[in-house]
């Protein structure tokens, strides 16, 4: 009798399966947009703190640290030093698309030319993924058709 | 005196589940009664005696959101005034943060936090978490909560050798910690004789970081009642006090977490500040115990240096010399830390109920030894923003360190 409680309690653990797909559109904004609009004519446009002077990339209207607007524009790049990197050998599914991302594949965090203070972060074209090491130069390799996203940036490679 | 406590507020009551990879035998409410039902038995009141319930989790792993309405017949908090609390990992330290505020303040009397997370109800917490990066240009990048970029960095000071050992040292006395806890998730049995073996062949996930560095992903929730100095000493035997806390916010792009835009990161300038208006000049002698939510083994031997504002190679040599093992100098997260059990809204709560069960006397097999009267506890969340706690066993630094 017991035995049976058991049994029937067992089958009524039932987990259900769930998938779901829902489509978002995201707003830019003025100064987003700018920086977007750059990409599609292959530039970064960085907005320049007007109290501490540091740059922002991608641009932000305000400076978090002074507390001021910033809504001057200023082009950096195109080419950058390495600060930092990451390597991910964990195929962890990508949540844009669904499908589960090749790897390795690499985050970048590169200090733009003529950046102060911060930084922007992509990817290191596949091939260049060994010889990644923290203040190697890198240069921007762009998409042919561009269309004001950040896939108009298809990753950095190595400078040199 | 920089805290604007109207009165003390105590943890008067700790309840929290098993912390497992997978509870199929229980729905979400249902694994949230289990920890209400322990704290309250814990301090021996009943849900009529709960003034305010706050209820928090990261909902983008379940997806169910709202959960605060869907689950009060788990909180209950049925005709209770209730508020829903998500901060990134830090939940639920902020949880407890917020129920000392609402006491402090003298708007509630008795108050209930409650975090949890069930993640393996989520599929995916990585994809979860690369869904909360900015959605314009961050999120093709973004790899989880995954990165070796503070590895890069250690590695570079001390040399690979020695940052690698010295890692997988603080992973293993992490696991030895964690085999005493009964309610730990991850107890592996890892032995210090493994570590050139688990650094060759643990398999790597990201950069330098491999599996056996990174947290779990656990099911578990856990629920603490915190009251006023006058309910607390009524409700409970051993009430625990809340000193005093502290939350650092960063500016949150991303990239920023990984490049030191300024000289100190969230978790020092939380130290810092936190330590000097309580009068502590020498964190690592003043307290017993340091409850850290330390998501990797990288990140743990990185932030320690952080949190007790130490400089240079000073921290890795405490870990080479044991001084973070159970009868160490400062004997480091006791429970087995985030390396062992990470149901991730709940995570940041089990640092001060830990440390208050210390105190308590009632941590079981790996109570510590010395009399437990000081204790620190981090939480760590979003990009990089800290909350840090310190308390007390007894109510007895009013008026000396006030500073
Ligand atoms: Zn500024």
């Amino acid at each position: 009798m017991a035995e049976n409680i058991q049994k029937i309690a067992a089958e009524e653990l039932i987990s259900i399966q769930v998938i779901n797909s829902i489509d978002y559109s995201f707003s830019t904004g003025p100064i987003m947009g700018k920086w977007f609009q750059g990409l599609k004519e292959k530039k970064f446009y960085a907005t320049k703190c007007p109290s501490c002077g540091r740059t922002m990339t991608p641009p932000r209207g305000c400076c978090a640290l002074c507390v001021v607007r910033s809504e001057d524009f200023v082009e950096v790049g195109p080419k950058g030093t390495v600060v930092n990197y990451d390597i991910a050998y964990y195929a962890s599914p990508d949540p844009l698309t669904g499908k589960v991302r090749k790897t390795p594949y690499s985050a970048l965090f590169v200090m733009l030319d003529g950046s102060a203070r911060d930084i922007f972060a992509h990817e290191i074209k596949d091939d260049d993924i060994p010889k990644l090491k923290r203040g190697v130069r890198v240069r921007p390799v762009w998409n042919e058709v561009r269309t004001g996203s950040i896939h108009d940036l298809l990753y950095f490679e190595i400078d040199g | 005196m920089s805290q604007k406590k109207n009165r003390n507020v105590g943890i008067a009551g700790i309840g929290m589940t098993e912390i497992s990879s997978h509870k199929e035998n229980q729905n979400q409410p249902e694994m949230i009664n289990e920890a209400v039902r322990a704290a309250l038995a814990d301090a021996g009141i009943a849900l009529r005696d709960i003034d305010c319930v706050i209820h928090g989790n990261m909902e983008l792993f379940e997806m169910v959101h709202q959960p605060d309405m869907w689950h009060v017949i788990g909180t209950g908090a049925l005709e209770k005034p209730s508020f829903r609390i998500t901060t990134g990992g830090t939940t639920g330290m902020t949880l407890i943060a917020a129920a000392d505020n609402l006491v402090a303040s003298g708007m509630y009397d008795i108050v209930m936090a409650i975090g949890f997370n069930k993640l393996q109800e989520a599929g995916s917490t990585t994809g979860g978490i690369t869904n909360m990066a900015d959605a314009l240009w961050y999120r093709h990048l973004q790899t989880g909560a995954l990165t070796s970029t503070s590895a890069n960095v250690t590695i570079e000071e001390i040399g690979e050798e020695r940052a690698r050992r010295a890692a997988m040292k603080y992973r293993i006395m992490m696991d030895k910690h964690a085999c005493l806890n009964e309610r730990a998730h991850r107890r592996l049995g890892l032995e210090y004789d493994q570590i050139e073996n688990l650094m060759k062949n643990s398999p790597p996930l990201i950069g330098e970081l491999r599996l056996i560095h990174m947290c779990s992903q656990s099911d578990g929730a856990c629920a603490m009642i915190l009251a006023s100095e006058e309910k607390a000493k009524k409700i409970s035997k051993k009430p625990v006090w809340i000193r005093d806390h502290i939350a650092i916010h960063r500016e949150e792009t991303a990239s920023n977490a990984y490049f030191p835009i300024l000289s100190e990161n969230s978790h020092r300038v939380a130290a810092r500040k936190l330590f000097a208006r309580n009068g502590i000049t020498n964190p690592i002698e003043y307290f017993d115990v340091f409850e850290m939510y330390d998501p990797s083994a990288w990140w743990g031997i990185e932030w320690l240096r952080d949190f007790l504002l130490l400089d240079g190679d000073q921290v890795i040599k405490m870990v080479e010399d044991g001084e973070f093992d159970l009868d160490g100098k400062l004997p480091v997260n006791p429970s087995g830390g985030v390396t062992a059990s990470n149901p991730i809204s709940a995570t940041a709560m089990l640092k001060p109920a830990e440390v208050a069960l210390q105190m308590r006397g009632d941590a079981g097999r790996h109570q510590l030894k010395r009399e437990v009267k000081h204790g620190l506890a981090s939480g760590f969340g979003g990009v990089m923003w800290t909350e840090l706690m310190i308390l007390e066993k007894d109510l007895d630094w009013q008026g000396d360190n006030n500073g």
